[in-house]
């Protein structure tokens, strides 16, 4: 529409555009060879193959060997399994242990006390602090 | 033609690489003819057609059937072509390097030996006034006059306004007129 409306007004446009728009077409442009043809053709082909990442070709053949050969397909799938949950076990351990050494208190001592009490002397490893627990047979659990 | 193109495309989606090659049989010839037209260099434009060809089939997904396929591809293609021209920076004169093979002799057949030189004279004259016109204006010159894309098509190929599109081709109609004027002028 905008065209038209341009072509309306513009002499140029309405009058030399059809002459030059020939005179333009008759530049005829010599086509592709054969040779020209095939080799962008092989060019584009190479260019537009899926494309497979190396970790999906190596699954792949791993699975290849799994299914023809069952009994390595188990081992491979235990020793996944192992290497999944190693690290997590260890890690686990690691967590229960690392808890440990937090809570972790030395008994350094029951002092004396009077038949109706307990005294006892905690004292963590680290950071040198000692606690003392006194726990009298009245008197509830709880540390003062 | 524009069913079978839709049907080729719907084949390639599913994953049938001899629909492409038909796809590019099809096409292959519009798309070097726009790619040499605006590059000038037929190296560069066998490049075009080969990048313009992997991209259309990267992008199938994209190609949503509004418009003719053949449309979509001409974009693609003037886009790389002008991506090679920015790259070349030659955005101003081009001067012409005619070694026979940008434009075909039309010499077989019918015209007589006058007729075959006042041709090729014109094919001259044409050739250097495109040379002389900028990128932007011989692009658009090429895609709506040879090529037949419409204002809204070269528009939306080129990331501009139909209006960026309308001023450039005046432009380039006006200079190619004078340009021919002078030759006419001066011609024995």
């Amino acid at each position: 529409m905008k065209e038209e409306q341009h072509a309306a007004r513009c002499t140029l446009c309405r009058e030399e555009a059809p002459r030059l728009g020939g005179r333009l077409r008759s530049l005829t442009v010599e086509p592709m060879s054969g040779l020209e043809r095939d080799r962008a053709w092989v060019a584009i082909a190479a260019g537009t193959r899926p494309r497979v990442s190396r970790v999906a070709t190596v699954l792949g053949r791993l699975c290849g060997v799994g299914r023809r050969r069952p009994i390595v397909g188990w081992v491979a799938a235990a020793a996944a399994v192992l290497l999944v949950l190693a690290p997590l076990h260890l890690g686990f351990e690691r967590q229960v242990v690392s808890q440990a050494q937090l809570n972790a208190q030395t008994v350094i001592d029951v002092l004396d006390a009077p038949q109706a009490a307990s005294v006892f002397v905690f004292e963590t490893p680290e950071e040198k602090l000692s606690i003392i627990w006194v726990i009298e047979s009245e008197a509830p659990e709880n540390p003062r | 033609m524009l069913d079978a193109d839709d049907a080729l495309v719907s084949r390639c989606r599913a994953g049938d690489t001899q629909a492409f090659e038909r796809l590019f049989e099809r096409h292959h010839a519009r798309v070097f003819r726009l790619a040499l037209h605006i590059l000038r260099d037929r190296e560069a434009a066998l490049d075009a057609v080969q990048e313009t060809f992997i991209r259309a089939h990267r992008g199938l997904e994209r190609y949503s059937g509004e418009g003719s396929f053949g449309g979509w591809l001409a974009r693609i293609a003037a886009n790389l072509a002008v991506d090679g021209l920015r790259r070349r920076q030659r955005d101003e004169v081009i001067t012409i390097e005619d070694d026979g093979r940008l434009v075909a002799e039309v010499v077989a057949g019918g015209p007589g030996p006058h007729e075959a030189a006042e041709a090729s004279r014109l094919r001259g004259a044409l050739e250097r006034g495109l040379a002389r016109l900028s990128a932007m204006q011989r692009i658009v010159l090429v895609m709506k006059e040879i090529e037949g894309m419409s204002c809204e098509e070269i528009a939306a190929a080129l990331h501009c306004s139909v209006g960026t599109v309308m001023s450039r081709l005046h432009y380039a109609r006006a200079k190619m007129q004078r340009h021919l004027a002078r030759w006419e002028g001066r011609r024995p």
